[in-house]
């Protein structure tokens, strides 16, 4: 067996890929400057919940390492890679400050980072051991254990009335003309007044809607780094706006093929739902095959909930539900796919 | 013409520290050569001259033991000056004799005596190739002979496949040897198609390589063997026996052409084949690919075996900073070195020295799920939950399938920085295998 034994000299002498802890520096830095620009119309509330999330959750795993590393260390074994360098603990408490209205009291967000780090993460073995996105866990417990607080931090928010009307500011009015003359009258089309605000949206919702344009920014950069895979939230936006265009305004009492596919993709949490939780890798799925059934599930669902449920952040139960569903779609995956190959 | 490819996961790997696949330079004859005594997978070769003894150019100096072992020649003159001698995995040992040059060499800057083999029996053939020491340039340097004997039972037809699937840019050495020394590859495929009864040569070139594949088959019908090319993909591991298999039954299928068994050999070992048939030379020297992002001068270097890795180094400028890793083979697949003493063997076909920006490490964490492994697997398995099992369940002893052939595809993409493949190879070595 000389043959076989020389093979495990040889192992790969580089990595391709960016590690695990540049990748959730990278999705730190998406959510963190959406906070920003968010911050920027609410005089810093939306960074004060940041650092609150932010240092809650630093502080959970740090007490977390710290017991564990004492175990380790009585039982005589050396603790292995882990700690607060990777990242995650940011990453999850900033995402979860994208997923609060900025509003809201503090003190939630900060119990809603402990419950994600805690109960979401920690319990099930860490990074890359929990069944829902420790954020979306964390969002979950602050939206149903203080639903008043949450509603009252949304009053006024443009998603409470079905069909918005859309305010036109100078900017919007400048930039849409811009893009109509240059850009779409080539195609026959326009765009209409109101959208370029959205971007820019100074209104109640959460940080992630108020901080759209950052954050789009953000997930142009984690897209080409590929910290995720392109195609899940291109797969995820396409098919919620083909929903939106021909059943969303049938939803609210107008006609079919008349859904507004911008409003739709620019509020309601949609974009951070497609890059950051509908592409976190710890809750999706092994294959292609699998990852994209779960893809069309968080969209349908994101659209039933938001339009015919009437809840305005239909996308992250969306989202929650097939996290929930990934055991069951997983166990299948494995019989069919690899099962057969000694797993 | 069509591109065959291998039908999943696999990875596009490009470097820009190999060196230039233009040409190749000779590298300095080295004084002290340093000749392991295994050079191949069987035992050691038994020595036949002592410390002391003046050893001729191309002289026997270790006789073959049994299977798996192979002739080792001196390959420069000079006086036997002392026996080496260290550990190798699982505890065994090689030793090496270092040879001090002295005296003249007999090959050489000499005109090359050349004998005519196309009267000879493949009997005939294969003793001189045996003698030689002919070993598979590449991988673990499995003997010729060794290889001819598996296909003795093969009823049917067979076919040679001349292995030149680039796949991995650090496969240069090759690239160039191919280039450079074309009409004896040709010619060493056609002494190994008749050595081995082969009924058929099938030049197997990278897409990209397609004009070197169709010079191959030009000079291929100097020979009386039916010779034909096949063009694969270039995603990384093509050049793998399995992958490449996989390729060519598609071929067969597609083309409406009987393979039958096949014999895959790579250019290296078949130059080699017409040196010790031909010129009745044993392997003396090979194509060395030297490079990685700590070296100045990249390049490749026909090199002496025995010649010290060190020294290889310096003849390309030495290093920029101080290199992170040294290793032998390739960035993907590779070996790491510990002492630049070592010599170049018969496999050896790249060295590279790196700067710890492009051995991209990491502190190891946990797994993500990202499932970049899964999707790299050619053989499609699910190297994270076979992880798993392995390391934390402790139970992969039973279950761990023998598909794995260790292309390392998965550890090279881990963001987490796990030793996939090396925990999975092993536990399928100690699990199905001792």
């Amino acid at each position: 067996m000389r043959v076989l034994d020389s093979k495990l000299n040889l192992k790969p002498q580089v990595n391709l890929s960016r590690s695990t802890a540049v990748r959730m520096w990278l999705v730190s830095i998406c959510a963190g400057i959406a906070i920003i620009q968010s911050a920027l119309m609410d005089r810093g509330s939306s960074l004060a919940m940041a650092a609150v999330t932010v240092g809650a959750a630093i502080m959970v795993e740090l007490l977390i390492f710290y017991q564990a590393r004492q175990g380790m260390a009585r039982k005589g074994v050396s603790s292995g890679g882990g700690g607060i360098a990777d990242g995650s603990a940011v990453a999850s408490a900033l995402i979860l400050t994208l997923l609060l209205p900025n509003s809201i009291p503090s003190v939630y967000a900060g119990f809603g980072a402990i419950f994600a780090m805690v109960v979401i993460k920690h319990s099930f073995g860490g990074l890359g051991s929990n069944w829902v996105n420790p954020a979306l866990g964390g969002w979950l417990v602050i939206r149903f254990s203080w639903p008043t607080a949450f509603e009252r931090a949304l009053e006024g928010s443009p998603l409470n009335s079905g069909f918005p009307v859309l305010q036109n500011s100078p900017l919007d009015t400048a930039v849409s003309s811009f893009l109509n003359d240059k850009i779409f009258s080539f195609t026959g089309s326009g765009l209409p007044g109101g959208y370029i605000d959205r971007l820019f949206s100074g209104s109640p919702g959460i940080i992630a809607d108020r901080g759209l344009f950052a954050l789009l920014l953000g997930t142009i950069v984690i897209t080409a780094s590929q910290v995720n895979r392109f195609w899940i939230p291109a797969i995820f936006l396409g098919v919620y706006a083909l929903l939106i265009r021909a059943f969303g305004a049938l939803a609210l009492g107008g006609a079919l093929w008349e859904g507004d596919i911008l409003f739709g993709l620019f509020s309601g949490g949609t974009i951070v739902a497609a890059f950051l939780l509908m592409a976190d890798p710890a809750t999706g799925l092994k294959s292609t095959a699998g990852m994209f059934v779960a893809v069309i599930l968080g969209a349908v669902f994101s659209f039933g909930f938001r339009y015919f449920g009437r809840e305005a952040y239909g996308a992250f139960f969306a989202i929650a539900l097939v996290n929930a569903l990934a055991p069951l779609i997983r166990s299948i995956e494995y019989r069919r796919l690899y099962a057969r190959k000694g797993v | 013409m069509k591109v065959y490819s291998f039908p999943q996961g696999g990875l596009l790997f490009d470097d820009s520290t190999v060196p230039s696949r233009d040409s190749s330079e000779t590298a300095y004859l080295p004084v002290l050569s340093v000749i392991p005594l295994i050079q191949h997978t069987g035992d050691r070769a038994n020595p036949v001259v002592s410390v002391g003894d003046f050893v001729r150019e191309g002289m026997l100096v270790g006789r073959a033991q049994g299977a798996g072992s192979a002739n080792i020649h001196a390959t420069i003159p000079g006086k036997v000056v002392r026996m080496v001698s260290w550990e190798m995995t699982k505890g065994q040992t090689n030793d090496a004799l270092v040879i001090r040059m002295e005296g003249s060499f007999e090959k050489l800057g000499k005109r090359e005596e050349i004998f005519s083999w196309k009267n000879l029996s493949p009997f005939e053939l294969q003793r001189f190739i045996s003698e030689s020491g002919i070993v598979e340039m590449e991988g673990t340097g499995r003997p010729i002979p060794d290889i001819l004997s598996t296909l003795r039972p093969v009823q049917g037809s067979l076919t040679l496949v001349v292995r030149c699937v680039f796949d991995d840019p650090w496969l240069a050495a090759d690239y160039v040897l191919c280039r450079e020394r074309l009409k004896a590859v040709v010619e060493g495929s056609a002494i190994m198609a008749r050595v081995a009864s082969a009924d058929r040569i099938v030049f197997a070139f990278s897409c990209k390589e397609k004009d070197l594949g169709a010079l191959f088959l030009a000079e291929a019908e100097n020979y009386k063997v039916p010779a034909s090319l096949v063009l694969t993909g270039s995603r990384y591991p093509q050049r793998n026996r399995r992958e490449l298999e996989l390729v060519l039954r598609n071929y067969e299928k597609k083309e409406s052409v009987e393979l039958g068994s096949l014999l895959v050999l790579g250019p290296a070992t078949l130059a080699a084949t017409h040196d010790a048939v031909k010129l009745k030379k044993p392997i003396l020297d090979r194509y060395v690919a030297v490079g990685g992002s700590a070296v100045k001068n990249p390049q490749v270097m026909r090199v002496r075996i025995g010649t010290r890795i060190g020294e290889i180094f310096a003849e390309c400028g030495g290093f920029i900073d101080q290199p992170e890793r040294i290793a032998v083979g390739s960035p993907l697949l590779g070996r790491t070195v510990v002492d630049l003493d070592e010599p170049v063997i018969k496999s050896t076909y790249a060295v590279f020295a790196m700067l710890g920006s492009q051995v991209n490490d990491a502190v190891p964490r946990n797994c993500i799920s990202c499932g970049e492994c899964r999707i790299v697997c050619p053989v499609g398995l699910d190297p994270e939950e076979l992880y798993k099992r392995i390391t934390v369940k402790k139970s992969g002893n039973t279950d761990v399938p023998s598909e794995c052939h260790g292309c390392g595809c998965c550890e090279a993409v881990c963001p987490s920085r796990l030793p996939l493949s090396s925990v999975i190879l092993n536990a399928a070595v100690k699990g199905q295998l001792v």
